[in-house]
């Protein structure tokens, strides 16, 4: 009887394998789909490559600001990029519980300055006309206007892909005091579609495959610096850390 | 059953690979960083320092149920790898057992990693892309490895129980 009970344990099991391996094989057949191009993202959208490429400085990266809103001392010492998704709930986290603690220490001290690019995921529906929406921003009243911009729309997110309704970005503008109908049409003519796609392709290049994801350096007059990665929404002390040890 | 369950022969072995499950999943995240930190010519205080505050980064970045999955997964990782280890004598004929185990806990891993926006762990196997499709952006993951790893619990328990005693055969009527 113990045998029978064992025999049939054991076909249970594999047959649980052979399920989990099928799984893991889907998977995997749909990202060669997704790495060939051949799967149709949703329009206009990149998705982030999946494979990080090599990484020959172990926990840094060569990256680069581009031209992309800057908050603080464009001359301070420490450069932090982050890679930003308007829908992502961990973005949203960082500036609610840490950004603030940052702000206040390094980048109104004149220590660090903050350049934000774009990474919206395309499974977050209306993330990237968000990313757009705030370069609008920026075009109507330079990065001051673009951070404020980006505080108000993580004000009012409730993330996740749809958390704020893309009809509200025209009242965000307006509320801060800028053109809600011109930002309503530089939205219309996708005039930064490039700008967001080409930080996406940037982010990818880097080894970003998700959101937030940092990049913290000495800065070079170029723009172009080698970054520690950083993952996630991590708490105000892990930043320290790096930052502080940075400055030394 | 329950005797062997509350013993600290059971409970403490349980505890120390959950726990070591939990920090691995949580420096996955950020593994090479971890690498640099842990092999680069830093301080001692300055490596314990980022390796402790990435730690405690888990309840920052990841959701409540992704926690929630990760502790569930680590601790029924800890408990089967327990059970299998006081019955590896009696189990050697059923290797396949022990694979099963093995499998679901990387499952866990991955599905621990992805249930956040920051698909690190998956991208590690090449398989970010993938939870793009998924309904719940990979915590179906965490959840499949939690019910594998459950039956394993499970199972391996019954077979734990069948070695404890010899079971007088009914007599026919």
């Amino acid at each position: 009887m113990a045998v029978k009970k064992k025999s049939l344990t054991n076909r249970v099991l594999i047959v649980l394998l052979i399920v989990a391996s099928f799984f893991i094989g889907a998977l995997y057949t749909k990202v060669q789909y997704l790495e060939k191009g051949t799967e149709d993202t949703k329009a206009g959208q990149t998705s982030p490559r999946t494979a990080p490429q090599a990484d020959p400085q172990g926990g840094s990266k060569e990256v680069s600001t581009d031209d992309d809103p800057v908050l603080g001392d464009k001359n301070a010492p420490i450069t932090m990029i982050e890679f930003v998704d308007y829908e992502c709930p961990f973005c949203k986290r960082f500036v609610d519980e840490t950004l603030s603690q940052i702000k206040s220490e390094y980048i109104d001290t004149g220590k660090i300055k903050l350049v934000m690019r774009d990474l919206p995921l395309s499974f977050h529906q209306n993330a990237h006309k968000e990313s757009q929406a705030a370069e609008c921003a920026r075009d109507q009243g330079g990065d001051t206007a673009y951070f404020k911009y980006h505080d108000e729309i993580f004000k009012r997110t409730t993330s996740n892909g749809t958390g704020l309704a893309l009809d509200q970005l025209s009242v965000i503008a307006n509320d801060l005091g800028l053109n809600g109908s011109a930002l309503q049409g530089c939205l219309d003519s996708e005039k930064y579609k490039v700008e967001v796609d080409k930080d996406l392709a940037d982010a990818s290049a880097y080894g970003a495959t998700g959101t937030p994801t940092f990049f913290i350096g000495k800065s070079d007059s170029s723009g172009k610096f080698t970054g520690t990665i950083v993952v996630g929404a991590q708490p105000y002390a892990a930043f320290k850390t790096i930052i502080d040890e940075q400055l030394k | 059953m329950q005797k062997i369950l509350i013993s600290s022969k059971f409970l403490f072995p349980t505890l120390v690979i959950a726990s070591i499950y939990v920090i691995f999943a949580t420096y996955l995240m950020n593994l090479r960083l971890v690498q640099a930190t842990v092999f680069g010519s830093f301080s001692v205080i300055y490596k314990a320092s980022l390796l402790f505050a990435l730690l405690s980064g888990m309840w920052t970045a990841m959701s409540g149920m992704g926690l929630f999955l990760l502790f569930l997964t680590a601790i029924l990782t800890g408990a089967n790898l327990t059970l299998l280890a006081r019955q590896i004598k009696l189990l050697r004929g059923v290797k396949n057992l022990h694979f099963i185990v093995g499998g679901n806990t990387l499952l866990g891993i991955a599905g621990s990693g992805c249930a956040a926006c920051s698909l690190p762990v998956l991208s590690l196997l090449g398989l970010s892309g993938s939870i793009v499709y998924l309904p719940f952006r990979g915590a179906e993951i965490s959840s499949l490895a939690v019910i594998l790893l459950s039956i394993s619990f499970y199972l391996l328990l019954k077979t734990v129980f069948e070695k404890e005693y010899c079971e007088i055969p009914s007599k026919k009527v």
